[in-house]
C-alpha cells in the first residue's frame, strides 16, 4: 500500500514537472516545423517565469501571470524571429544570445522577487475522477494547466496533420522554396510559427514558478530549455511523443527529490546530474535511431532568402 | 458563336474543354467576356493570352534581361531558347513572380497585372514547372499538390475532393501518377508528372516549363511531348524553356530567342531551321566540330571490378560495375542523373566507401585508399557540384587553387605564402580566369570562371586520371567549348579521363568509347566507330539490349 | 515607394569597424536605460565603472585577472568554431579542469612537481570532457550545442557534488569549499596584487593559437572544413578528425582556465568556480570572427564588463547578470547590423512596373 502511494505521488509529481517541459516542447516542436532553430529556450523561458511570476504578484492573479508570462515569451521570440526570419541572420547566433539575454535581464530585474510569494495556480480536484484510490491523486488532482498542456497535443496534432495549416508548416520546414512557390509566404508562416512557439514557452516557464517550484529564484528554469530542445528530438517533432518524454523527464526531475526524501542516502547534489546524463543518451538514442528514418524538418536552420541566383 | 481553329489542325478537340471551363469567366483581348458556355475565341488580337513588355531586370554586377518583349498566343506552344545564362530563367521567374522586375510591364489575359508573389501568378492562371523540382520529398504526390490550396472546407483537407478533381485531369490530359506515394521514393520523371498536375489542379491557362528534359530519357521526353501536345490542343497554353534546338523545332508552334538579356527574335517553327536558331542563339555561325585524334589506348589506367556501393539513403546505387580507362582514351558515361553517376565519382575519387568489389589503378588496389592517398597518385576530379563539392567560396581563389594539394604547400607544417601567390597567378594567368585579384573570395567568380578555376587546379597537378562530371552543365557555348578541347588535349597526351555527361551529344562527340549506366549498372559498352544512339538512348531508358 | 534589399557584391572596408563599435554604443545605451530605471544614473554607474578598472593598480591588475581566462574560453569556443562547431561547453571544460587541477593539489602529487602535474591534468580533464561532444558529433551528428551545454550543467554540479560531499573542507564551516591548496600548487602573484602567472601564459596561448591556425597546414584544413565540409572531404580532410581535434583543442585550453583559476585565484575548489566565462567565450569569439588576436581585444571588453560589473554590484547593489545582458545585446546588435554587410538598402520610389 505504502508504494502504491509513493508511485502515485511520483507520478503526480512528475506530471507537474513535465507540465512545463511539455509547453516548452511542444512550442519548439512548432517552432521547429517551420525551419526555424530556436536555440533560446532557457531564455525564453525563464523570462516568461519571472514575469509571470511578477505579474501574478502585482495584481495577485495568477492566470493574469501566466497570460503575462506568456506574452514575455512571446515577445522575446519576436526579438528571434525579426533576427532570423527578417534579417536571416545565423539562428544558433540569435538563439545562444537569447538564453544569455534571458538569463542576464531575470537576474537583473528579478532580483527584487527573489524570496517573495505570489499567488499560485492551485490544484484542481476533477469532480469524482479525484475519487478513485491512488489514481485520482496521480492524474486528476492537478492545476489546470496540466490538463490544457495535455488537451493541446490532440488539438497540435489534428492541426498539424489534418489541416491546410499545417500542412503549409511542414512544407515551409521542408522545403520553403517549394512552399513559395506555390504561394505560401514562408518568412509570415515561420514568424508566426516562432511566436508561437514563443507564447508557449512563455506559458511554460510562467508554469514553473507560479504552479511547480511557487517561487521565482535566480536560474530558476536550471537547464530545463535544453533538456526541452533535446526532448524535441526524441518526440521526433511529433506533439503526441513529446508528452512521453516530458513526463518521463518531469519524474527524473522529482525521482532525485523523492530518493532523498526517502532516506536512500544518494546525495542530493549527485542526482541533480542525472537528467542532463540522461538527456544526452536519450539524445543519442533518439539520433542514432532517427538517422534511417524521417526525422528533422529538411530545412531546420537555413534561413530562406528567395533571390538566391545572385 | 463560333469556334476558331488557330495553327492548323490544333484545337480540333474542344468540346471536352468547353465543358471543363463551362462558366468560367475568361478575359480576352481588353475585353471582358462571360461567355454562356465557356470558351470563345474572336479573331487574331484576342489570342494574345500573355505579353511582356519592356522587362528589364539588373542584378547587381549583371543585366539578367535587358527589355525584353514576349508576346504568346492562346493554345500554342510557345519555346523560349536561349543559352545558359540568357536570361531565360530569370524572365520566367518574373513571370511567376519570384522576382520583381526592375522595369516593364506584364499583360496577361487581357489585363495588365503585378505579379509580386507567385500566389499572384498562380491566382492569375499561372503555373510553372521549375528546373529543379518544387517538391516536398517526404510528402505524397497528393499532399504536393494538395499544398496551398484552398479546398472546399478549408482549412480542413478535403481528400475525397481533391482526388475526384485529380482524376478528372487525369482523364483530360493523360498525365498520371501514384496519388500516395511519397516523393521520395518516386523516378525523376514521375516527380515531374506531380509537379504538372500541381500546376494543372489548379487551373492554370498557361504552364511554363523550365528546361523539363533535362532530367529526362529521350523516351520519357517523347512522353512528355505527346502531353504537351495534348494539353495545346486542349486549349492550354504552353511556354517551354530549354537551350537545345531541336526539342525546340520538335514541340513548338513559335519560338522567341533569348540572347545575353535580350530578345533577338520570334519565329514560327515550321518556317525555321536549327542554323538560323543556332546563329541567333548565339550571335554567329558556331562551328562545335572538335575532333579528337584517335591515340591508340595505352594499358588500364583505371580498373572497377564489380563494384557496388549504397547511396545516401542506403540503397544500392552500384550493381556490380566493371570498366576500365585506358591511356589517351576518354571514356563517356551516357545515362540520365540519378542511375549512380554520383555514386561513381565518389566511389572512385575515395568518398563513398565500397560495399563490394574491387578498385585498381595502374594495377595498384586502391578499393580502400583514402582520398589524400587517391589524390597523390594521380586522381582528379572535376566534381559534379562544382559549387558545393569542388570550392569553398568563402576562401580566396588562392586558396581554392590549393584546396587539394594545401599539404604541397607548406613546410614543416606552416604554410609557405609566398609559393601559393605565384601558384595563383600562374594558373589565373595560364586558364585565363577572370577577376580582379588571386586574394578574391571565389564566390565572387562567374560559373564558367569557376569551372576554370577547378579545371586549372586538377589539371595543374599533373594528373594520370581525370574524373570530369557534368563539366559543361551550365556553361555558355565558349565555355562548353574551351572545356571539351581541354579535355581533349588532356587525352591525347596520353592521360585517362572518364568523363560522366548527361549530354548525350557531348558524349558521342569527345568520347573513344561510350558506356550507358542505368540504376546502377552498366548496360552496355561501346566503341566510337560503331555508336548506334537509339540504341544507347534505348539502354539509358532501361530498355533491353538485343 | 517600396523599400529594396539588394545583395552587396563587396562590402565597404569601415563597415566591418563601424559596426562592432556603434553596437557596443548602442548596448551601453540600452543597458544605461535599464539602470535607470531601476534608479541607477547610468552616467555615474558607468563612470565608477571606468574608475574602478583603470584608476588603481588594483584595478588594472584585476582586469588582467578577469580577461585572462575570458581570452581561454574565447579561444575554446574560437578554434572548434573556425571548424563550423559551436562549442557551447568551455564552461563544464573549465569545471573539469578546475577539478582535476584540485584533485592533484588536495590529495596526489609531491610538492616540488605540483604545479606542472596540475596543468598537466587539468588539460586533460578539459580534453576528455570536450571529446564526448566531439566523437558524439563525428560517428552521430549528435548536434554539439546541445550536448555541451548538457556537459556544463553536469560538470558544473559534479563540482558542487564534490564541495558540498567528498571534497569538502574541514574548516570551511558551511561553505562548499575545500581545504586551501598548499603553497607548492598556487601560481605565483606578482605586484602584490591577484596578477599571477596565469594571466601571461593565457596571452602566450592566444598567439600561439593565432599561428597555429593562420600560419600552418592543420589551420588551413580546419578553415576549409569550416568554409565547406563537403570540400574538405573532396580534398582529402577528414571531417571527423578535425571536428573531434578542434573540440579536443578547445577543451584543453579550458581545462587549462580551470586550473588557473583555482590554482591562481581561489586557492582550493569550490562551488561556482567561474561566474560564466565558458559562456562569455562565445560572445569573445563571435566579436573576434574567430580571430585569436581579436579575441584578445573582444576579452578585454569583458574582463571590463566584470571588473565594472563587480564594482557596480558594490557600489549600487546591481546584479552582475547586468553583464549577461550586455553581452547578448552586443552581440544581437553585432549580428543585426552584419545584415548591411551582406545587403545594400535603397529606397526605391519609382514603383516598377506600374
Amino acid at each position: 500500500m505504502l508504494e502504491s502511494e509513493f508511485i502515485a505521488s511520483l507520478i503526480a509529481a512528475s506530471m507537474r514537472a513535465g507540465t512545463p517541459l511539455l509547453f516548452a516542447t511542444l512550442g519548439e516542436i512548432i517552432t521547429e516545423r517551420s525551419g526555424v532553430l530556436n536555440l533560446g529556450l532557457e531564455g525564453v523561458m525563464i523570462t516568461g517565469a519571472m514575469v509571470g511570476f511578477y505579474f501574478s504578484y502585482v495584481t495577485g492573479n495568477p492566470w493574469i501571470g501566466i497570460l503575462a508570462g506568456g506574452f514575455a515569451g512571446l515577445l522575446l521570440a519576436m526579438v528571434h524571429a525579426f533576427f532570423t526570419v527578417t534579417l536571416k541572420v545565423d539562428q544558433a547566433v540569435t538563439g545562444l544570445m537569447l538564453v544569455l539575454f534571458g538569463l542576464g535581464i531575470t537576474g537583473f530585474l528579478g532580483r527584487g522577487l527573489v524570496g517573495e510569494v505570489a499567488s499560485y495556480l492551485q490544484p484542481v480536484k476533477l469532480p469524482l475522477l479525484s475519487e478513485i484510490p491512488y489514481i485520482g491523486t496521480a492524474v486528476f488532482s492537478h492545476d489546470p494547466l496540466v490538463y490544457i498542456g495535455i488537451l493541446i497535443v490532440p488539438l497540435l496534432w489534428f492541426f498539424m496533420n489534418k489541416t491546410r495549416y499545417g500542412m503549409e508548416l511542414y512544407a515551409v520546414g521542408e522545403n520553403p522554396e517549394a512552399a513559395d512557390t506555390v504561394g505560401i509566404s514562408v518568412d509570415r508562416i515561420r514568424f508566426i510559427a516562432v511566436l508561437t512557439g514563443g507564447f508557449l514557452v512563455g506559458i511554460a516557464g510562467a508554469h514553473l514558478s507560479l504552479a511547480y517550484a511557487k517561487v521565482w529564484t535566480d536560474g530558476l528554469t536550471a537547464g530545463r530549455g535544453w533538456i526541452c530542445l533535446a526532448l524535441v528530438i526524441f518526440s521526433g517533432w511529433m506533439p503526441q511523443r513529446a508528452i512521453f518524454g516530458a513526463y518521463l523527464f518531469g519524474g527524473l526531475d522529482v525521482l532525485s527529490f523523492k530518493l532523498q526524501a526517502a532516506g536512500l542516502g544518494v546525495s542530493y547534489h549527485f542526482m541533480r546530474m542525472v537528467p542532463y546524463i540522461f538527456t544526452i543518451l536519450v539524445l543519442l538514442f533518439s539520433v542514432i535511431r532517427e538517422r534511417e528514418k524521417f526525422g528533422a524538418p529538411s530545412a531546420l536552420g537555413k534561413p530562406y532568402i528567395r533571390e538566391q541566383k545572385y | 458563336m463560333s469556334l476558331l481553329l488557330w495553327q492548323g489542325g490544333k484545337g480540333c478537340n474542344f468540346y471536352k474543354l468547353v465543358e471543363h471551363y463551362q462558366g468560367i469567366e475568361i478575359n480576352m483581348g481588353n475585353r471582358k467576356t462571360k461567355t454562356e458556355r465557356g470558351w470563345a475565341l474572336q479573331g487574331e488580337n484576342s489570342d494574345i493570352i500573355l505579353e511582356m513588355k519592356n522587362i528589364t531586370k539588373v542584378f547587381p554586377g549583371v543585366v539578367a534581361n535587358d527589355r525584353v518583349n514576349l508576346e504568346v498566343r492562346r493554345g500554342e506552344i510557345h519555346g523560349l531558347l536561349g543559352e545558359n545564362g540568357a536570361g531565360k530563367t530569370t524572365l520566367m521567374s518574373i513571370l511567376y513572380g519570384l522576382y520583381r522586375p526592375d522595369e516593364g510591364e506584364i499583360i496577361f489575359d487581357g489585363e495588365k497585372r503585378v505579379f509580386s508573389s507567385p500566389k499572384d501568378a498562380i491566382e492569375s492562371g499561372i503555373g510553372m514547372v521549375h528546373q529543379h523540382f518544387m517538391l516536398v520529398n517526404k510528402m505524397s504526390a497528393l499532399n504536393n499538390i494538395l499544398l496551398g490550396y484552398k479546398t472546399p472546407g478549408d482549412p480542413l483537407l478535403d481528400y475525397e475532393w481533391a482526388r475526384e478533381k485529380i482524376r478528372s485531369i487525369i482523364e483530360v490530359y493523360g498525365i498520371d501518377a501514384e496519388l500516395d506515394e511519397r516523393v521520395i521514393n518516386m523516378s525523376v520523371g514521375e516527380e515531374q508528372r506531380v509537379e504538372i498536375l500541381k500546376s494543372l489542379f489548379r487551373d492554370v491557362k498557361l504552364l511554363i516549363l523550365d528546361e523539363p528534359t533535362s532530367v529526362l530519357t529521350p523516351i520519357e521526353s517523347e512522353r512528355l511531348f505527346q502531353a504537351l501536345k495534348r494539353m495545346s490542343e486542349k486549349g492550354l497554353t504552353v511556354l517551354f524553356i530549354t537551350h537545345k534546338l531541336r526539342e525546340a523545332l520538335e514541340v513548338t508552334d513559335r519560338i522567341t530567342v533569348l540572347r545575353k538579356g535580350r530578345n533577338v527574335g520570334t519565329l514560327i517553327t515550321k518556317r525555321t531551321d536549327e542554323k538560323e536558331l543556332a546563329r541567333l542563339m548565339v550571335g554567329r555561325e558556331i562551328d562545335m566540330k572538335i575532333e579528337k585524334k584517335r591515340v591508340e589506348a595505352g594499358k588500364d589506367v583505371l580498373k572497377l571490378e564489380n563494384v557496388y556501393a549504397r547511396n545516401d539513403r542506403g540503397l544500392m546505387a552500384l550493381k556490380g560495375i566493371s570498366l576500365s580507362v585506358r591511356e589517351g582514351e576518354i571514356l563517356g558515361i551516357a545515362g540520365v542523373s540519378g542511375n549512380g553517376q554520383k555514386e561513381l565519382e565518389e566511389v572512385i575519387i575515395g568518398l563513398r566507401p565500397v560495399e563490394k568489389g574491387k578498385i585498381l589503378f595502374n594495377g595498384e588496389d586502391i578499393t580502400f585508399s583514402s582520398v589524400r592517398k587517391r589524390t597523390r597518385l594521380g586522381i582528379s576530379c572535376i566534381p559534379e557540384n562544382r559549387i558545393e563539392t569542388g570550392l569553398a567560396p568563402s576562401l580566396t581563389i588562392e586558396e581554392n587553387l590549393i584546396l587539394r594539394d594545401y599539404e604541397s604547400f607548406s613546410r614543416n607544417g606552416f604554410m609557405e605564402f609566398d609559393m601559393i601567390e605565384a601558384h595563383a597567378e600562374k594558373l589565373v594567368e595560364e586558364y585565363g580566369i577572370k577577376t580582379p585579384s588571386t586574394k578574391a573570395p571565389a564566390r565572387t567568380l562567374s560559373g564558367g570562371n569557376i569551372q576554370r578555376l577547378i579545371i586549372a587546379r586538377e589539371l595543374s597537378r599533373n594528373p594520370l586520371f581525370l574524373i570530369a562530371s557534368q563539366p559543361t552543365r551550365g556553361l555558355d557555348i565558349a565555355g562548353i567549348d574551351y572545356v571539351r578541347r581541354k579535355l581533349i588535349s588532356l587525352a591525347e597526351e596520353g592521360k585517362a579521363i572518364l568523363l560522366i555527361s548527361e549530354d548525350l551529344e557531348e558524349i558521342v562527340q569527345i568520347s573513344d568509347r561510350i558506356a550507358v549506366i542505368f540504376e546502377g549498372e552498366i548496360r552496355g559498352i561501346f566503341d566510337r566507330e560503331n555508336v548506334d544512339i537509339d540504341r544507347i538512348g534505348l539502354l539509358m531508358s532501361g530498355g533491353a539490349d538485343n | 515607394m517600396r523599400i529594396k534589399v539588394e545583395r552587396r557584391l563587396e562590402t565597404p572596408k569601415f563597415i566591418y569597424i563601424l559596426i562592432p563599435l556603434a553596437s557596443i554604443i548602442a548596448s551601453l545605451i540600452f543597458v544605461g536605460i535599464l539602470l535607470f530605471l531601476i534608479g541607477v544614473n547610468p552616467i555615474d554607474a558607468y563612470s565608477t565603472m571606468i574608475y574602478r578598472a583603470f584608476g588603481t593598480k588594483f584595478g588594472v591588475t584585476e582586469l588582467f585577472v578577469k580577461t585572462a581566462p575570458i581570452i581561454l574560453t574565447g579561444l575554446a569556443v574560437s578554434i572548434p568554431l573556425r571548424a563550423g562547431l559551436w562549442n557551447i561547453g568551455a564552461e563544464g571544460q573549465l569545471y573539469m579542469g578546475a577539478f582535476a587541477a584540485s584533485f592533484i593539489a588536495l590529495y596526489l602529487s609531491p610538492p616540488p612537481v605540483v604545479l606542472p602535474f596540475m596543468v598537466i591534468m587539468a588539460v586533460l580533464a578539459g580534453m576528455m570532457w570536450a571529446s564526448i561532444p566531439g566523437v558524439l558529433k563525428a560517428k552521430f551528428e549528435l548536434n554539439e550545442i546541445i550536448s555541451t551545454l548538457l556537459l556544463n550543467y553536469v560538470a558544473i554540479y559534479w563540482v558542487e557534488y564534490l564541495v558540498y560531499g567528498p571534497m569538502k573542507g574541514k574548516e570551511v564551516y558551511n561553505f562548499p569549499y575545500s581545504d586551501l591548496f598548499s603553497d607548492y600548487a598556487i601560481l605565483p602573484r606578482f605586484f602584490g596584487t591577484r596578477f599571477h602567472a596565469g594571466v601571461i601564459v593565457a596571452f602566450i596561448l592566444a598567439i600561439a593559437i593565432y599561428i597555429l591556425i593562420t600560419r600552418t597546414s592543420y589551420g588551413f584544413a580546419v578553415k576549409i572544413v569550416g568554409a565547406n565540409p563537403k570540400a574538405a572531404e573532396y580534398a582529402g580532410i577528414s571531417r571527423k578528425k578535425i571536428i573531434i581535434s578542434t573540440m579536443i583543442l578547445g577543451g584543453a585550453i579550458a581545462g587549462f582556465a580551470g586550473m588557473m583559476e583555482v590554482s591562481g585565484l581561489h586557492m582550493r575548489l569550490r562551488a561556482a568556480v567561474s561566474p560564466g566565462y565558458g559562456y562569455t567565450g562565445i560572445p569573445v569569439a563571435l566579436l573576434a570572427r574567430g580571430n585569436p588576436l581579436f579575441v584578445i581585444m573582444a576579452a578585454f571588453l569583458f574582463g571590463l564588463l566584470y571588473v565594472g560589473g563587480s564594482a557596480m554590484q558594490t557600489t549600487y547593489g546591481i546584479p552582475v547578470a547586468v553583464v549577461d545582458v550586455f553581452q547578448a545585446l552586443v552581440v544581437l546588435f553585432i549580428i543585426g547590423g552584419d545584415f548591411f554587410t551582406r545587403y545594400r538598402i535603397s529606397f526605391v520610389f519609382r514603383e516598377a512596373s506600374a
